[in-house]
């Protein structure tokens, strides 16, 4: 009983540090200072240029946007590769031109343009965390030393504020599954002694097999020693770790891979038995998909490519929308021991 | 390190709501209708066709780690397809290439053989780890089917392009073959090659389904709510798009645009 509890308790402790590290954001909220590098920063002060909007801009088709750059050039800005402090001329297809930062609340459809109205210096302190701001998705974690900083060009749009300290224990919690995989590692081997050595122990059959594997062992073993060794290395393990690798492991993978194409064969010569009517509807649409790559005329291709990415899109995001919502129920059922019939089972 | 925006943790916090509100609802003794599942109502089948032809059965959790959920979901069925195994009196051969999956998977199909009252059939040998690579596990597999004559294999869990290469030779020697597999991209080389196949978020219900415990039917139609959710979001969205490029960006703002 007291395993059970035990794997539920580090279950339990566990999904909560990952859900609360999720959650809660990296920085508090209240203490947080948001805008763009104004000035390099020192090792105790970074100027942050707080920004007030000033435009917001319809991105359509023959909308152009020109980024200017740390040296001053322009260069030319695709609408989903704007970063948020990015010092952008749009220009809408009227021809009316606006030149401000990008903000965070842009969008590759909406772009909000600011300007710097006021600067505030933020003191550096050990509890201070410094986020930057992605083209997607949340802030990375950056040091003063990559930040990029300018009043006339683009720069970083940072987050700085007092860390909520969840984040800095991550790669410490990961390290708990790098120490388990290790030791599993250790099993792994185990299984395949006992299983090896009792086939030798009890002469069944092609136990020479098994003599070989512990041979094949040994020899990755030695030639272990010589893998990561510098290409120009004349070690003589450098040359025989080349040699299993290269020689032997590669081309033996080649070919189990050049199995596939067989297997295919006879799996699509199976698949494409017209015995239902489902089976009837998958044979047309990939006899369709493969008529339309070959060109043979205007329809097929459309009718091919229709398949391809209209109809396999919505099934197959209709499937991530499954799995991403039974995933949080599987997750949150082992989180909270609900699960039965693997770890959580009655223990005998 | 990503963090949440705002709109995500209103999200899965009202995720996380319903599917407890209906594990509770469900505890409460509600009663509740899941559809059927031909593949695993055909584990059994599958069992007792490799128990009376008298030769053992193979399990292949996939090529995930364990931190995968296609792998703990495939653990589940592992657990069931043993006790079926010792309840008829066969034997159960795994076969992984993630070596922590060796003890778990021990612990589990020892488990099953005790509760079922036969410990005598566990065969500890029969837990095996193969190699750590894809292409050398298919290669082992087949060894292994060619040897010992399986009749029934299971493959559950997540899969690599290897998928074909373990399941065609189980096809050409005859064995009943169910498949469940979390890669819709792999799903296609399974239709083909098994005679069942459990199709992505279905091995997720496999535990489910085949425990038909209320907490766990629960959380099933928790996540059929979400779904409902989700699509009436979806249907917004089309609505937005379709009225025009303002309303879509305050839509984007809503649900959350991609700088946030």
């Amino acid at each position: 009983m007291w395993k059970k509890s035990l794997i539920a308790i580090v279950t339990f402790l566990g999904g909560v540090y990952f859900f609360l590290e999720f959650v809660v954001p990296a920085t508090i909220p209240w203490k947080t200072t948001s805008g763009v590098v104004l000035s390099k920063p020192t090792s105790s002060e970074l100027e942050i240029g707080l920004v007030r909007e000033t435009a917001s801009i319809q991105v359509m088709d023959r909308t152009t946007m020109v980024r200017r750059v740390g040296s001053g050039a322009l260069e030319q800005a695709l609408p989903d590769s704007i970063r948020p402090g990015d010092l952008v001329t749009v220009t809408t297809p009227a021809g009316y031109s606006t030149t401000g930062i990008v903000m965070p609340e842009s969008s590759p459809r909406w772009v909000k343009l600011g300007r710097v109205a006021a600067s505030k210096t933020v003191g550096i302190e050990k509890s201070i965390l410094i986020r930057r701001m992605r083209a997607r998705g949340s802030g990375e974690q950056v040091g003063l030393d990559k930040l990029n900083a300018s009043s006339s060009a683009s720069a970083d749009w940072v987050q700085v504020g007092a860390r909520t300290y969840l984040s800095d224990w991550y790669d410490n919690v990961n390290d708990f599954f790098i120490v388990l995989g290790s030791m599993a590692w250790g099993m792994g081997l185990l299984s395949l002694w006992l299983v090896h050595s009792s086939n030798i122990r009890k002469r069944r059959t092609e136990w020479s097999l098994s003599v070989l594997f512990f041979a094949a062992v040994a020899l990755g073993v030695v030639a272990g020693l010589g893998f990561g060794l510098p290409e120009d290395s004349r070690e003589w393990t450098k040359k025989l770790s080349d040699i299993v690798m290269f020689d032997l492991l590669r081309p033996l993978g080649s070919t189990v891979f050049s199995l596939l194409a067989f297997y295919l064969a006879s799996a699509a010569y199976r698949s494409f038995k017209a015995k239902s009517r489902e089976a009837v509807l998958m044979m047309v649409a990939a006899l369709t998909v493969m008529l339309g790559q070959l060109s043979l005329h205007a329809w097929l291709t459309s009718a091919s490519t229709w398949i391809l990415y209209i109809v396999t899109t919505g099934a197959v995001r209709a499937m991530e929308f499954g799995l991403m919502l039974s995933g949080i129920a599987i997750g949150l059922r082992l989180w909270l021991s609900l699960e039965r019939g693997a770890f959580f089972d009655r223990e005998v | 390190m990503d963090h949440a925006n705002t709109q995500i943790v209103i999200a899965t916090f009202a995720v996380i709501f319903i599917i407890l509100y209906k594990i509770f609802s469900a505890r409460a003794g509600r009663d509740i209708y899941i559809r059927r599942i031909a593949g695993l109502n055909a584990l059994d089948e599958a069992v007792g066709r490799a128990t009376e032809m008298g030769r053992p059965m193979l399990f292949h959790p996939g090529v995930g780690p364990i931190t995968d959920l296609a792998t703990l979901a495939a653990l589940g069925v592992l657990s069931h397809v043993a006790r079926l195994g010792a309840r008829m009196g066969n034997r159960l051969i795994f076969v992984t290439a993630v070596p922590v999956l060796v003890p778990v998977a021990e612990d589990i199909i020892r488990q099953a053989y005790q509760s079922e009252g036969k410990p005598e059939l566990f065969r500890s040998d029969d837990i095996r780890y193969l190699a750590a690579g894809g292409d050398q596990l298919a290669l082992g597999s087949i060894d292994l089917m060619r040897k010992e004559e399986t009749a029934s294999h299971f493959f559950f869990g997540a899969y690599d392009y290897t998928s074909l290469l373990l399941t065609e030779p189980g096809q050409h020697t005859g064995a009943v073959q169910i498949a469940g597999c979390r890669d819709y991209f792999q799903v296609p080389f399974f239709i083909a090659s098994c005679d069942y196949t459990i199709i992505c978020e279905e091995l997720y219900s496999a535990s489910a389904y085949l425990t038909r415990e209320p907490t766990m039917l629960g959380s099933l139609i928790g996540q059929d709510l979400a779904k409902i959710v989700i699509l009436v979001i979806i249907l917004l969205g089309t609505l937005a798009i379709t009225a025009g490029p303002t309303v879509i960006h305050y839509f984007e703002q809503f649900v959350g645009g991609p700088y946030k």
